[in-house]
């Protein structure tokens, strides 16, 4: 067991930070859609053409073959250079992308995984539907097989970056008789195809950045079927396995930042006179330590084993209750000033609403909580 | 980096539950350690793992007390070993590495002699009777006395202990003295980060347990472990141990680099596994029901060894402590703020 990081990490990390100190985006990001994507996929393609676009993707589909510890590195530094959400570059860069390098063809890696790199392309996840949410498997969105095509009907729903994206890591029953986890496919869909409309829906905090997506007759050729036809629960699996795992990487240095900004801000509002308050915030940089040392030890076991296993379910409660922790004692220590979402203190209150689907995005707390019952501990399945 | 343990450490780990599963197994529920037990823990070289070879340690690494004293937590061994273990590295560090080879030995047991509140020159002594000597480690100065020969005794929380109560008048004269807060500093971090990972033991064995009783007791017609109720509650005390775990050996690693004198990483140890540690034990009282308010299981030995950790390391504080310094100098390099 070792914490230190070789002198060659070392090297990195500085020339990362010195990167970043002179490449991170000091614009503001648009409101508007297209603005938006463009300003999104112009920082992927500098960070891209800097040499550090998939630090830890294989070299020949554009990434740089590095160790994931430099991954590490790569997003501890960048939640410290106060870098920007990756937008709508996440599900390509966090899910789409890894699934294709586990489960995708030669064919398919090369041609859609260097495009995601470089911010040319942008991937949106479309599992969820209003029938099948924290119950994924009762999915019914159809995917008939018509000769060399698959046409979809149906609709799905919390389809982050929708209305922004080119594809879309889709998963549609394909066979009719089947029912729950059995004959589903996961299948990449051209967004821009006849017959998908897009309606984005606004979120508690504001924004509208997930879509309910509906598909009448949209035709997609079967070269796109990732793993085989009737595979794509588990293919779908390895995609969540990526969220809950690795992915915590980035949040958890996150975290950090956004805690430590907060105890300047009390210590500038006098609320760490307050012992109580004090005791709040220690207990809130005791488990940011802790988080980062569970991160540490699943990336050190995702480097052995390749595949996230179901321990990133802990973490993924663990973050999720903590991020909102976080956010509650952010408004308390504001005080008043969290009605004034137009203050000085309005990126907070935005934080603070967005947290809520903390507990809910990628899996709610609760069935993260069955699959750690169940398959990590070894408790009987309850139903 | 690589933050799971290897196969050397993995092998202690086996080892050592393995040797409390013959000899001190938590069931027969030993109040104290017998001569012939302490001798053998000694063997094991529980009481001076990382203290250095040339006086009387075995040179290995604060890693590999918190492995074995995780151990200690999960099998709730009987004290004074971390309170011996600690007087050994303040003999080494202070220049008395005959007491320290001979503590390390077992040739005398050390009592933990703590204040209290509110009247400094008050002290409660832990595992008093069979122990030469009493430490003590309060504000900037840690210390060793001979223990008082008539010590008034009363019920400790934890069955079948005693507690001694003393004056600091009846200890007399200290035989070691740290009064350098460096020193002090450090022999605390040790006594935080090896508490810690008692508790860490405790959310372990806590989890282990409530999920073993789940599967097996039935209760409208299914076991209780298939209830979300009860399903979700364990699933919490993975989480909480999960976290115990990996938080002290970040704070045993970071102590290790001996980079920053900060209580930091200690402190945030203490912070999470105190929650931890009570959330635990609480839940697998809970899960056994009825059956866990008995003293016929062991659910209440957990409850009643956390307060007896938490207390005696002043962990209720610790939170606040940490809330009020200033922010992490990290192991791999101190980190600029962006503008």
């Amino acid at each position: 067991m070792d914490l230190s990081f070789t002198s060659e990490d070392c090297v990195f990390r500085r020339e990362v930070r010195a990167w970043l100190r002179d490449n991170v985006p000091t614009d503001e990001r648009p409101q508007d859609f297209a603005g938006a994507r463009a300003w999104d996929m112009a920082w992927l393609r500098r960070q891209f053409d800097g040499g550090y676009g998939g630090i830890a993707w294989p070299r020949d589909y554009g990434g740089q073959g590095l160790p994931l510890v430099r991954q590490l590195i790569w997003f501890e530094e960048y939640a410290r250079a106060g870098g920007p959400d990756i937008g709508c570059g996440f599900v390509g860069i966090n899910h789409g992308g890894p699934t294709l390098i586990a489960r995708g063809s030669e064919t398919q890696k090369r041609r859609y995984l260097p495009k995601i790199l470089a911010g040319e392309e942008v991937w949106c996840q479309g599992f969820s539907e209003p029938g099948a949410g924290s119950d994924l498997a009762s999915i019914s969105t159809k995917g008939c097989i018509e000769g060399d095509e698959l046409v979809v009907n149906g609709q799905k729903i919390w389809t982050s970056y929708a209305h922004m994206a080119d594809f879309q890591e889709l998963l549609v029953r394909t066979d009719p008789e089947s029912s729950r986890h059995g004959g589903l496919t996961w299948v990449i869909c051209d967004m821009h195809s006849p017959g998908i409309t897009v309606r984005p829906i606004t979120s508690m905090d504001g924004l509208a950045e997930f879509c309910e997506v509906f598909y009448d007759d949209v035709r997609i050729p079967l070269d796109n079927v990732v793993g085989e036809i009737g595979d794509g629960w588990l293919v779908a699996m390895s995609t969540l396995g990526f969220e809950r795992g690795t992915g915590f990487m980035k949040l958890q240095t996150e975290l950090s930042v956004t805690l430590e900004r907060l105890i300047e801000d009390a210590a500038k509002l006098g609320a760490l006179a307050d012992a109580g308050i004090r005791t709040q915030l220690g207990d809130l940089r005791a488990d940011v330590l802790a988080m980062r040392a569970m991160t540490y030890a699943i990336v050190s076991s995702a480097a052995r084993t390749d595949v996230p296993g179901p321990e990133g379910s802990i973490i993924k409660i663990f973050y999720a209750d903590l991020a909102q922790r976080i956010h509650r004692t952010r408004m308390e220590i504001i005080g008043v000033h969290r009605l004034d979402r137009g203050g000085r203190y309005g990126y907070d209150i935005g934080e603070y609403l967005y947290s809520y689907a903390n507990t809910m995005g990628g899996g709610t707390s609760e069935v993260q909580r069955d699959i750690v019952g169940e398959r990590v501990l070894g408790l009987p399945r309850n139903r | 980096m690589d933050f799971l343990p290897d196969a050397d450490q993995d092998a202690l780990i086996e080892a050592t539950r393995q040797y409390i599963q013959s000899r001190v197994p938590p069931n027969d529920s030993l109040a104290r350690l017998d001569d012939i037990r302490w001798k053998e823990i000694t063997e094991l070289g529980w009481l001076g793992l990382a203290t250095e070879e040339g006086a009387g340690g075995a040179g290995a690494t604060l890693l590999d007390e918190v492995f074995v004293f995780r151990e200690i937590g999960r099998g709730l061994v009987p004290g004074p070993i971390l309170a011996t273990l600690a007087a050994a590295r303040l003999a080494a560090w202070t220049g008395h590495t005959a007491l320290s080879s001979d503590l390390i030995g077992g040739q005398a047991r050390v009592a933990r002699a703590i204040s209290l509140p509110g009247d400094h020159d008050r002290l409660l002594v832990l595992d008093g009777e069979d122990s030469a000597l009493v430490l003590t480690v309060d504000g900037d100065r840690a210390a060793l006395y001979t223990t008082p020969q008539h010590l008034e005794t009363s019920a400790g929380l934890e069955d079948g202990t005693s507690v001694g109560h003393a004056g600091l008048a009846d200890l007399g004269c200290a035989s070691v003295v740290a009064d350098d807060g460096r020193v002090v500093g450090r022999l605390r971090r040790v006594l935080s980060i090896l508490t810690s990972a008692q508790l860490a033991g405790i959310c372990g064995a806590t989890r282990d347990l409530a999920t073993e009783y789940a599967k097996n007791r039935v209760q409208f017609g299914r076991p209780i472990g298939a209830f979300q109720a009860i399903k979700h509650k364990c699933a919490d005390m993975a989480t909480h141990a999960l976290a115990a775990d990996n938080v002290t050996f970040f704070a045993a690693l970071t102590e290790m680099t001996g980079a920053t004198d900060s209580d930091y990483h200690a402190l945030a140890a203490a912070s999470c596994c105190r929650r931890a540690s009570f959330a635990n034990a609480r839940a697998n009282v809970q899960i056994h029901g009825a059956m866990g308010f008995t003293v016929e299981d062991n659910a209440h030995r957990f409850v009643k060894r956390t307060h007896t950790l938490c207390v005696t390391e002043s962990f209720d504080r610790a939170a606040e402590l940490l809330g009020g310094l200033p922010s992490a100098q990290t192991s791999e390099e101190a980190w600029p703020r962006p503008n």
